[in-house]
């Protein structure tokens, strides 16, 4: 047979079969180092939320610990602090946030995709979005404290939490929904334009709700890194003992992480459990959420 | 085989059938001027190969038409090509006649002036049919029109024809060959306006524009 | 290039024309992309333009409809006389331009939407809305598309096939009531078969509309329009630029038998380009 056709066909078999086993190697040392992580978590937390607090062996399953947890306040006691308020807080943070970034991304996004003359200011303000992006949380923190907390007299209200976090990840947004306008073809724009519809027609009611779902895919994944950051609400000032729930925008509030956070702190052994149960809540909202967003993008989002 | 060359063989095949037909009319006019028998019987045998030439062509074309788009000066050429071959096929038909008639007549006494006008009227044909396809050859529009003029000389003839015709028609012995000489002239004529049409071929290449002469 | 006459006899005066060209030339920022065009296109026939890429010609069409003017650096020179107006003046708005003058594109662009909202957007934004769903059904009929999606409005249009969404287009197109409808390479992303029948389609629109396409298709054009205007492209001095030009504007048929340039006959007869 011709060796031209058949020469290094082991040879190159070999070499591709080594390459995937390194990488498969890869693949399981970055899963192994997750799963360890969250199984140490799980295993931890899980009887705080589920079983009767004794020294694990006894099989009293209080079918009510679960709600407990979720709703009791903080406490001294590790056995009876629970999670209620800095949940609630979570969710005040995610409605504020949601509410002010959405329209305001969308916005802009819309504003510099569409309408933007291309010039040295538009490139300029392109420029500065992008490291935005990159620019350490804790700056944010201290920058909602010096706006929002003092400067416009908001107090360490939710309210200046949620807003701070708004700055932090509304860079991620804009980009990440101009990427979705960019996205719809052209062609869609000239065809609404060519039947006689103004500009304004065309990208309102044709362009942006063909980019939806990547806009609003790109608004959940900013929402769930801003609902696992720390750092900035400590730093403008979140309290760290709340022991009422929050009941408008300017009153106090703490958030999950924040009180993670707070729990570990403790000396106390027993912390370590509520704290980790803390954490299987927080994951199990990153993970609800990040469902929510690919779901969004697999149903809705266009194949162009 | 580019397109060009397609058109270009198809061209040379016509103008060989002429070739060929050209010979077969100079064959059979001579022969029956001469009432040679031998050249008529020649003559006769010599037309499958102008068929030959004619399917050919034939073929060919329909082959281009099928596989080429063909448009503007292709398309009137091809067209044309087609079109004179069919008119070529005819005087060779003629030719036959010729042969033919010589055939019927070389040994019958034969009316001397009806004799001499086939005989110059078959000259005209052979001369007409020549610069017709001379002027296909050459895009020559103005030879095409001047050729096409020669066929009042062949009406001429014709009309000659038919007024010596009657003053020897009570003749018995001359009968058969008046007779055969005058069917004769008829079918000249029509070789006549096959070299004509040629010549309106002509003239529909050269121009776009198909006109009767 | 000096004005071109189709002719001078009675017959031409009573022609009625759409769009009458004068001196157009187009530019992108110092780029001449086309150059001295002067043509008259007469109403309700199908007029064709031909000629190799670069000359220009989506670039041409696109001065009828003033979607030229969506490209910033663009620049029209010279009149366009649109039923008497002129196109490019001041006080007319290239959204009603549009409305008049439809467009149908290369690659068939649906809304990704049903096909009734498709053919909704553009009566809705054009306040048509009376009757609305006789006007989808006249326009989904004219457009030879009805009988193969009256029991599916609602399906999304991008589950047509490429010729139904083509038609698709088409059909949004007329909804809007335009005299003209300008098509640039409708047919490249079809099947014979898709094309064959949008050709048909025009046939039939021409009664109502005039139509202006261009084509790569030679056959296509010499098949299906009544004029033809052939352009070229002609290379700068120093070999960077090709700016495109009109070389010959006439009836088709008499194009296609028995053109006056002689690069008109090389081009149409595949001798280049």
């Amino acid at each position: 047979m011709n060796n031209a056709i058949t020469g290094r066909k082991t040879e190159n078999a070999i070499k591709e079969s080594m390459f995937l086993f390194l990488l498969y190697i890869c693949v399981v040392i970055a899963i192994l180092t997750l799963m360890t992580l969250i199984y140490d978590v799980i295993s931890t937390g899980f009887e705080r939320l589920t079983d009767d607090y004794e020294i694990g062996i006894i099989n009293k399953i209080q079918v009510e610990n679960p709600r407990d947890f979720l709703t009791s306040l903080d406490s001294r006691d590790p056995l009876k602090a629970g999670i209620g308020p800095a949940f609630a807080g979570t969710i005040w943070l995610m409605f504020i946030v949601v509410s002010i970034t959405f329209p305001f991304g969308a916005g802009a996004a819309i504003y510099l995709q569409e309408f933007a003359p291309k010039n040295k200011l538009t490139r300029f303000i392109e420029l500065n979005l992008t490291n935005l992006a990159g620019v350490p949380s804790v700056i944010y923190g201290l920058l909602g404290l010096a706006v929002f907390v003092r400067l416009a007299g908001f107090g360490r209200s939710v309210l200046s939490g949620g807003l701070t976090l708004t700055l932090l990840i509304l860079p991620v947004v804009i980009v990440a929904s101009r990427e979705a306008l960019k996205a719809v073809p052209d062609t869609i724009r000239q065809g609404a334009l060519a039947l006689g519809a103004t500009k304004f027609q065309a990208i309102f009611r044709q362009v942006v709700p063909s980019a939806i779902p990547g806009m609003v895919t790109g608004m959940v994944l900013g929402l769930s890194r801003a609902i696992g950051e720390t750092a900035p609400l400590i730093f403008m000032g979140a309290l760290t003992y709340v022991n009422y729930y929050p009941d408008n925008p300017l009153s106090g509030f703490t958030a999950i992480p924040i009180q993670v956070y707070n729990w570990i702190g403790y000396p106390q052994a027993e912390w370590k459990d509520t704290a980790s149960a803390g954490i299987i809540l927080l994951l199990l909202l990153l993970l609800t959420m990040n469902s929510l967003a690919l779901f969004i993008r697999n149903r809705f989002e266009k194949d162009w | 085989m580019s397109l060009q060359e397609k058109i270009e063989n198809l061209e040379t095949d016509l103008h060989l059938m002429g070739r060929l037909v050209l010979d077969a009319l100079v064959d059979g006019v001579r022969a029956l001027e001469d009432k040679d028998v031998n050249r008529a019987i020649a003559t006769i045998e010599k037309d499958d190969e102008i068929d030959a030439a004619y399917l050919k062509i034939d073929q060919d074309w329909v082959e281009l038409m099928a596989t080429e788009q063909l448009v503007a000066t292709d398309l009137r050429l091809s067209t044309s090509i087609l079109q004179a071959s069919l008119h070529l096929e005819r005087l060779g038909d003629l030719a036959v006649y010729l042969g033919n008639t010589t055939q019927e007549i070389f040994d019958s006494p034969v009316p001397e002036t009806v004799h001499a006008t086939v005989v110059e009227m078959g000259d005209l044909v052979i001369d007409m049919a020549s610069s017709a396809m001379e002027s296909l050859k050459n895009r020559d529009k103005d030879l095409a029109l001047a050729t096409a003029e020669k066929d009042n000389q062949v009406n001429r003839l014709y009309n000659s024809m038919l007024e010596e015709a009657p003053k020897i028609a009570g003749n018995e012995d001359l009968f058969n060959g008046l007779f055969r000489l005058v069917t004769c002239i008829r079918t000249l004529e029509r070789g006549g306006d096959h070299a004509v049409d040629i010549c309106e071929l002509t003239h529909f290449l050269v121009t776009g524009k198909f006109e009767e002469f | 290039m000096e004005k071109v006459n189709l002719n001078t006899s009675q017959e031409n005066l009573s022609k009625e024309f759409v769009f009458k060209a004068d001196n157009v030339s187009v530019s992108y920022g110092e780029f001449v992309a086309i150059k001295n065009v002067n043509l008259d296109i007469v109403k309700n026939k199908i007029t064709a333009f031909i000629g190799p890429s670069g000359c220009g010609k989506s670039t041409l069409i696109r001065t009828f409809n003033r979607m030229n003017d969506l490209i910033p650096s663009a620049s029209v020179s010279g009149t366009i006389n649109y039923q008497g107006v002129d196109l490019y003046d001041k006080d007319v708005d290239p959204v009603q331009v549009r409305r008049r003058i439809g467009m149908v594109f290369q690659k068939p662009n649906p809304f990704p939407k049903t096909i009734r909202e498709n053919i909704a957007f553009g009566l809705k934004v054009n306040e048509m809305t009376d009757n609305i769903d006789d006007r989808i059904e006249k326009a989904l009929t004219q457009a030879a598309l009805w009988d193969e999606v009256k029991d599916d409005l609602d399906k999304n249009a991008l589950e047509l096939s490429g010729g139904q969404q083509q038609r698709l287009c088409i059909a949004r197109t007329i909804a809007v009531e335009p005299d003209t409808i300008l098509m640039d390479e409708p047919c490249s992303a079809l099947d014979p078969v898709a094309t064959k029948r949008i050709e048909d389609l025009m046939q039939e629109l021409v009664q109502n509309f005039s139509i202006l396409i261009v084509t790569h298709n030679m056959q296509q054009a010499s098949r299906a329009s009544d004029y033809c205007a052939f352009f070229t492209t002609k290379t700068s001095d120093d070999g960077k630029r090709r700016t495109g030009e009109l070389v010959e504007f006439s009836e088709t048929n008499s194009m296609f038998t028995n053109p006056k340039e002689e690069l008109t006959e090389q081009y149409i007869s595949g001798r280049f380009g």
